[in-house]
C-alpha cells in the first residue's frame, strides 16, 4: 500500500472519530468497539509503515487535506468536516506521531467539539478561540500548526490556485499540482510524507539554544555587514529609501518566526525556567526558607508537567543536575521529595514502554541510555520485555550494552529474570561480549528451564568450567538436552577448554548407557579431543568377543566402527585402518556394517 | 491484517452543525470565490459551475440553521453582517472580508438579498448582474433592479450603501464610543497594575478590577484604538509612572499581536506578560531596563509569590519576567548559569515594546525621545534586539507613528494621520498638515500622502525632514482636534 493510501486511512479515521463523538455526546465507553479499530488500524496504517518514530503531517486546505502533496482527503460537504473548522480556524497543518491512540485522537477531538460548540450561534461576542486553545494544548502525539501574518503562502485559500490557472476541464489536476508545488516550496524538509522539521526523533532532545536556533534556521541570518550599514544609514531615518532597505526582510527570517509563532513550545518554556530555577538555588548563597520554598515549589510544578508527557531529554536534564548536587546535603534535602517523583516517573508501565522503545529508535537511544540508569533495576527485566515484545534485536543490544558498559551487576540481576528474557539476553550477551559472559552462562546451563539450557548449550565455546563441574552438570541433564550438549561440542573448533571434561566423561565411561547416536556423538568427540589414546581404550571394545566369534560389546563395537568409517581425521587412519582390516572378517556382526567395513577399503 | 476503515460504518458527508460559524464562513468563502472569479474570468469559464455548486451548497448548509430561510448580507463601515448577526473574520478570512467590501463600496451596494427558494439558473443571474454593475453609480439600485428584470430573475435584491450613511452618524457615535471604552478599559488597568505595585500581598484588600476580563475585552478592540491610546500616553510626564507602563506596554502588545495574526487567546497571554513586566521595575525600585541579576530575580519572586492571590502568573509569563531583560546578542542565545538558552518570542516581543515606552518616556531628570529617535536608537543598537521583530515592529508603528509631530523638508508641520500598519511592509505615512511651508496655521489640516511622487523626476514629492516636539510645534489644541480634510 501507498504511503498516501495510509494516510488517507488515518485522516479518514480522524474524520469518523469527529462524526462519533457527536453521535455518542462524548462517551468513550459507547465507542470502544470502534476505539479498538481505529487503534487496530493505526498499527496498520502508521506505526507498521513508518515505526514509532515516524511523524506525519497534513496541510489543511479549504476543502481538502493534504499529504505529501498528495490529496488524503476531500469531501462533498466540507463544512461539516473538522478540516474544514480547523481550517478555518487557523490551523495551517496537523501532525500526528507514531504513538498515536484512538483515545488521544478522540479526547482531542472532542476538546475542539467543546471549544467550536462553546461559540454557540453565529453572535461573535461568545465566539471560541479554538486556533488558541489549540496553540496552547499539548497532546504527546499531535502537534497542531497556525496560520499567522507570515504564512505567506496560504494554500489554505484554493482561490490562490485556481486564479493562477489557466482553468481547464481538468482543473483539479491543474489545481492539484499547484498546491503540490507550493507546498514543496513552503514545506520542503519533507520526505516521503515524513515530517522531519519536527519528527518524534527530535522532541527528546533538550530544547537549549542551540537545537532551537537550528532548527528555526536562525543561525548565520546575522549580517554584520548589514549591521554595520545600518549603523551608518539610521543617523537620518527620515530618508524613507534608506529606510526601506534597512527595514527589508528576508524569507528565511521570517520563517523562522513563523514556525515559532505556530504552536506553543511547552518544552522550551519549562527547560528555560528550570533552567533558571536550578541556577537560582544553586548558586544564590542567601535563601530565605521562603524564597527556597517558593523557588522548590515552582520546580516541582516544572517538573510534574514535564513527567505526565515523558520529556525524556528535560528528565535527563533535571537527574543530571541533581546528581551534581550530591556533594551539598542542603541542596539534596531540598530535592529529596522531587528526585522521588522524578524515580516513580520511571517505575510506571506506560513510561517504560516509552523508555523501552527508545532504544530500538536511532536518535532517542542516547537519552535513553543515559536515563535508563536512574531507573530501579527491578525494571529493568520489564523494560527488556518490551524490547522482546517489539522484536527489536538493535534494541535489546543497546539496552543491554548500556547496562554492561555502566557497571550495572547483570550477573546478579539476570538470574532473577524469566525465561523469555534469559533467551534473548543469551544470544545478545554474546555478540556484546560481555567478559562475565562465561559466568552467566554456566549458571543457565544449571536452569530450570530445558529452553535455557538448551539455548546456552549453543554457546559452549564460552563456557569456562573446570572439567568435573561441567560432567556434573551434564551428568544431570535430560537425555535431550545432553544430546544436544554433544551436538553442540561437536561443532566446536577448539576444544581446548573440553578437554577435561571429555577425559573425564570417557574415564567414568560417561559414554556406556547412551543411546547409539548419542555414543557416536560421544566417540566423534572424543576421538578429536583424545586422539590416539581414545582409539587404545576404544580398542577393547573393538576386540572383545564372547565365545571367540561373536563380539562381547556389539552396539559399542558397531558405533565405534561405523564413527571410524566415516571419519576423516588424518592421524587415526592407521588405527582406523587396522580395525577395519581385522573387523571387517567378522562372521557374526550385522551385514550392514560388515558391508560399511568392506566399501571403506 | 489491514482493516477496511469503511467498516466503522459512520458517513463523513453531511452531518451535524457544531458551529454556524462555520457554516456561514463557509457561504462567504463561496460568495468571495464567485466574485473574486468575476474579475478575472469570462463568464463562459467553467470555473463558475464549480464556484455555484459551492454557494448552493453552503446556503442549503446554511438554510439548516433557524432563521436563515432567507437570506440577507449587509456591508456597513468595516463590517459585514447575515441577517443582522455580525461575522467576526479569523485571520485566514480577513483579506476575504476585505475583498468584500471593497467590491460592495465601489459599486455603492450596501446589502444582498437572497430569496428563499432561489434556484441555480436565478442565482448565477443575480450574482453576475451585481458583478457587472458599473463602479460608483448614481442609482445602483435602479440598474441591478432594471438589469434582474431583464432577465426575469425576481426575489432578489440590493441595497444601496447610502444605507450605511443613513446611520452614519450612529456608526460613528459607535466608532467614537469604542475609542472612549479602549481608554476606560486602558485606566483600569492601570489602575489594576498601581494598586498591586505598591500593596502587593495587600492588595487583596483592594476592590480590584477584574484584571482577565479588561485583557480579553481590550484583546476585542480595534488595532487603531488601541494604538491612539499607546500613541497619546508617549512623552507625557506621570507622576507615577509604572501604573502607565505595564497597561501601555500591554496595549501595545495586543495590537502588535493582532496584527501579527496571532490567534485571540495567544494574544491575552501576550497581553499579560506584557503587564506583568512592570514588576522588574518594581523589583529594581527603578525604571532600569538592564538585564537581572540573581538579587533581582529573587525579589522578583518576592514579588510575584505575594501577588499571587490578586495576579497569578502563568509559567510563560514568568519566563517572559526573567528574560525579556536579556539583550538578543548574534542569535537570540543567553547563557543561564552556565547552560544556553533560547529566549521565546514573548520574551524578544516585550523587551521591544519595553524598551521604547522606556525611551519615549517622559521622567524628571533624564532625557527621552521622540518615537522615531527611539525608533532609530533601537534599530541601530547591535545585539540588543531581535532584528527581526524590532523590523516588524518599526514597520507595523510606522518609523514615525500615528501622531507624531514632524517637520517636512518644504517647511509644514505635519501630525501623521496613518502609518505602517503592515509589519512586513515599510510604508510611507499620510500627514495631516497644520502649518504651511511659510509657517502659517491652516484654516483646518489638509491630508498629504508623502507616497505621491513626482513622475517627471521620479522622487518623492515631500518628505520628512524630522520630527518635533509638542512645544517645537507649537500648534493650538483646537487645531489638532479638528478633523483633516481628506486627500
Amino acid at each position: 500500500m501507498s504511503s498516501e493510501k495510509h494516510a488517507e486511512a488515518i485522516y479518514r479515521d480522524f474524520e469518523k472519530l469527529y462524526r462519533l463523538s457527536g453521535l455518542y455526546g462524548g462517551d468513550a465507553r459507547q465507542i470502544q468497539q470502534q476505539l479498538n479499530f481505529i487503534n487496530n488500524n493505526l498499527n496498520v496504517h502508521l506505526v507498521q509503515p513508518y515505526g514509532r518514530g515516524a511523524s506525519l503531517r497534513f496541510d489543511l486546505l479549504m476543502s481538502s487535506v493534504y499529504f505529501n502533496g498528495e490529496q488524503a482527503f476531500r469531501a462533498k460537504t466540507p463544512e461539516f468536516t473538522l478540516s474544514y473548522a480547523l481550517f478555518y480556524e487557523g490551523v495551517k497543518s496537523i501532525n500526528f506521531l507514531g504513538g498515536l491512540t484512538a483515545e488521544e485522537l478522540f479526547e482531542w477531538v472532542e476538546m475542539i467539539k467543546k471549544a467550536l460548540r462553546e461559540g454557540d450561534g453565529l453572535d461573535s461576542d461568545s465566539e471560541s478561540d479554538l486556533a488558541s486553545v489549540l496553540w496552547r494544548k499539548s497532546s504527546p502525539n499531535i502537534k497542531v500548526s497556525l496560520y499567522n501574518r507570515f504564512s505567506d503562502h496560504d494554500v489554505g485559500s484554493e482561490t490562490q490556485a485556481l486564479q493562477s490557472l489557466d482553468i481547464a476541464e481538468d482543473s483539479d489536476e491543474f489545481e492539484a499540482q499547484f498546491v503540490k508545488e507550493v507546498l514543496e516550496g513552503e514545506f520542503g524538509d519533507q520526505k516521503d510524507g515524513l515530517d522531519k522539521s519536527w519528527n518524534a526523533d527530535g522532541t527528546w532532545d533538550l530544547p537549549g539554544a542551540d537545537l532551537i536556533v537550528e532548527k528555526l534556521g536562525a543561525l548565520g541570518l546575522y549580517d554584520q555587514k548589514a549591521a554595520d550599514r545600518l549603523k551608518q544609514e539610521l543617523s537620518d531615518a527620515a530618508v524613507s529609501d534608506r529606510a526601506k532597505k534597512i527595514l527589508r526582510f528576508i524569507p528565511q527570517e521570517i520563517k523562522a518566526l513563523r514556525r515559532e509563532m505556530e504552536s506553543y513550545d511547552e518544552n522550551q518554556v519549562d527547560f528555560n525556567l528550570l533552567v533558571h530555577y536550578l541556577g537560582f538555588l544553586e548558586k544564590t548563597k542567601e535563601l530565605s526558607e521562603a524564597q527556597a520554598g517558593s523557588l522548590m515549589s515552582s520546580v516541582k510544578t516544572i517538573i510534574q508537567s514535564v513527567i505526565k508527557r515523558f520529556h525524556a531529554g528535560l528528565l535527563l536534564f533535571t537527574f543530571k543536575r541533581f546528581r551534581l548536587w550530591k556533594k551539598f546535603p542542603e541542596l539534596n534535602k531540598r530535592f529529596s521529595d522531587i528526585e522521588q517523583e522524578l524515580r516513580l516517573s520511571l517505575s510506571t508501565e506506560k513510561n517504560l514502554e516509552v523508555l523501552a522503545e527508545a532504544f530500538a529508535n536511532s536518535s532517542r537511544q542516547e537519552i535513553a541510555k543515559e536515563l535508563v540508569l536512574f531507573c530501579d533495576p527491578k525494571y529493568f527485566q520489564y523494560t527488556f520485555n518490551i524490547l522482546i515484545q517489539r522484536g527489536s534485536s538493535v534494541g535489546q543490544r543497546r539496552f543491554l550494552d548500556t547496562l554492561i558498559k555502566n557497571g550495572v551487576d547483570l550477573e546478579k540481576l539476570l538470574p532473577s529474570w524469566g525465561e523469555k528474557e534469559i533467551l534473548a539476553a543469551l544470544s545478545e550477551l554474546q555478540e556484546l561480549r560481555w567478559p562475565k559472559f562465561p559466568v552467566f552462562l554456566a549458571q543457565c546451563l544449571q536452569a530450570r528451564s530445558p529452553r535455557v539450557i538448551e539455548k546456552a548449550c549453543e554457546h559452549l565455546e564460552r563456557v569456562a568450567l573446570p572439567g568435573e563441574v561441567s560432567l556434573k552438570i551434564f551428568t544431570g541433564l535430560r537425555p535431550n538436552l545432553k544430546r544436544k550438549w554433544l551436538i553442540e561440542l561437536q561443532k566446536l573448533s577448539n576444544f581446548d577448554a573440553w578437554k577435561d571434561f571429555v577425559r573425564m566423561a570417557f574415564d567414568v565411561g560417561a559414554w556406556r548407557d547412551s543411546p547409539e547416536d548419542e555414543m557416536a556423538l560421544w566417540f566423534i568427540i572424543g576421538l578429536k579431543i583424545l586422539g590416539a589414546k581414545l582409539v587404545e581404550t576404544l580398542d577393547f571394545y573393538v576386540k572383545a568377543r564372547k565365545f571367540w566369534f561373536w563380539p562381547k560389546y556389539p552396539k559399542e563395537r558397531e558405533v565405534i566402527l561405523s564413527v571410524a568409517v566415516s571419519s576423516t581425521d588424518r592421524a587415526l587412519q592407521s588405527e582406523f585402518r587396522r580395525w577395519i582390516g581385522s573387523e571387517k572378517k567378522l562372521i557374526f556382526q550385522s551385514a550392514k556394517l560388515r558391508s560399511k567395513l568392506k566399501a571403506r577399503f | 491484517m489491514a482493516v477496511d476503515s469503511k467498516q466503522l460504518d459512520v458517513e463523513i458527508e453531511g452531518g451535524e452543525i457544531v458551529s454556524p460559524r462555520i457554516i456561514a464562513a463557509s457561504f462567504f468563502e463561496s460568495l468571495f470565490t464567485f466574485l473574486r472569479q468575476t474579475e478575472v474570468h469570462d463568464r463562459t469559464n467553467s470555473i463558475f459551475e464549480r464556484c455555484l455548486d459551492s454557494l448552493l451548497q453552503a446556503i442549503q448548509a446554511l438554510r439548516r440553521i433557524p432563521g436563515f430561510e432567507s437570506i440577507e448580507i449587509t456591508f456597513r463601515g468595516e463590517q459585514i453582517y447575515i441577517n443582522d448577526v455580525r461575522m467576526k473574520a479569523k485571520v485566514r478570512q480577513f483579506h476575504k472580508h476585505r475583498f468584500l467590501l471593497r467590491f460592495m463600496r465601489n459599486k455603492r451596494l450596501g446589502a444582498l438579498r437572497f430569496p428563499e427558494n432561489l434556484e441555480r439558473e436565478s442565482l448565477l443571474g443575480f450574482l453576475w448582474v451585481v458583478a457587472a454593475a458599473p463602479i460608483k453609480l448614481e442609482d445602483p439600485i435602479g440598474w441591478v433592479n432594471t438589469e434582474l428584470a431583464k432577465l426575469g430573475i425576481q426575489g432578489y435584491g440590493v441595497e444601496s450603501l447610502q444605507g450605511f450613511h443613513l446611520n452614519d452618524d450612529k456608526d460613528r457615535a459607535n466608532l467614537a464610543d469604542m475609542e472612549v471604552i479602549t481608554l476606560v478599559i486602558h485606566e483600569k488597568l492601570r489602575l489594576f497594575a498601581e494598586i498591586c505595585f505598591d500593596n502587593l500581598e495587600s492588595s487583596k484588600s483592594f476592590d480590584l478590577p477584574p484584571r482577565e476580563t479588561l485583557i480579553k475585552d481590550l484583546s476585542m478592540m480595534a488595532e487603531e484604538d488601541l494604538l491612539q491610546v499607546f500613541r497619546s500616553n508617549l512623552m507625557k510626564r506621570r507622576e507615577r509612572p509604572l501604573g502607565y507602563l505595564a497597561a501601555d506596554v500591554c496595549v501595545a502588545g495586543i495590537a502588535w499581536g493582532r496584527s501579527l495574526g496571532l490567534p485571540g487567546g495567544v494574544i491575552v497571554e501576550l497581553a499579560e506578560s506584557c503587564l506583568s513586566h512592570a514588576l522588574l521595575y518594581v523589583a529594581r525600585k527603578d525604571c532600569n531596563i538592564g538585564r537581572i541579576s540573581n538579587d533581582e530575580a529573587l525579589r522578583l519572586f518576592d514579588i510575584v509569590g505575594a501577588l499571587k492571590e490578586v495576579w497569578p502568573l502563568s509559567e510563560l509569563q514568568k519566563l517572559s519576567l526573567l528574560e525579556f531583560g536579556q539583550p538578543y546578542g548574534q542569535s537570540g542565545i543567553y547563557d543561564s548559569n552556565g547552560t544556553k538558552c533560547y529566549a521565546h518570542f514573548f520574551s524578544r516581543m516585550i523587551r521591544i515594546l519595553a524598551h521604547f515606552r522606556i525611551y519615549t518616556h517622559y521622567s524628571k531628570g533624564t532625557d527621552y525621545f521622540l518615537p522615531d529617535e527611539a525608533m532609530a536608537k533601537m534599530l541601530s543598537l547591535k545585539g540588543e534586539y531581535d532584528s527581526t521583530l524590532l523590523k516588524l515592529f518599526v514597520n507595523w508603528m510606522g518609523i514615525y507613528p500615528v501622531g507624531t509631530l514632524v517637520k517636512l523638508r518644504s517647511g509644514e508641520v505635519c501630525q501623521v494621520f496613518v502609518a505602517g500598519g503592515d509589519p512586513l511592509k515599510f510604508q510611507r505615512p499620510i500627514v495631516s498638515v497644520l502649518k504651511d511651508s511659510y509657517g502659517r496655521l491652516m484654516a483646518r489640516p489638509v491630508l498629504m500622502d508623502l507616497a505621491e511622487m513626482n513622475d517627471r523626476l521620479g522622487v518623492y514629492k515631500k518628505t520628512i525632514l524630522k520630527s518635533l516636539s509638542l512645544e517645537e510645534a507649537a500648534v493650538p489644541d483646537e487645531l489638532l482636534k479638528s478633523p483633516p480634510v481628506s486627500l
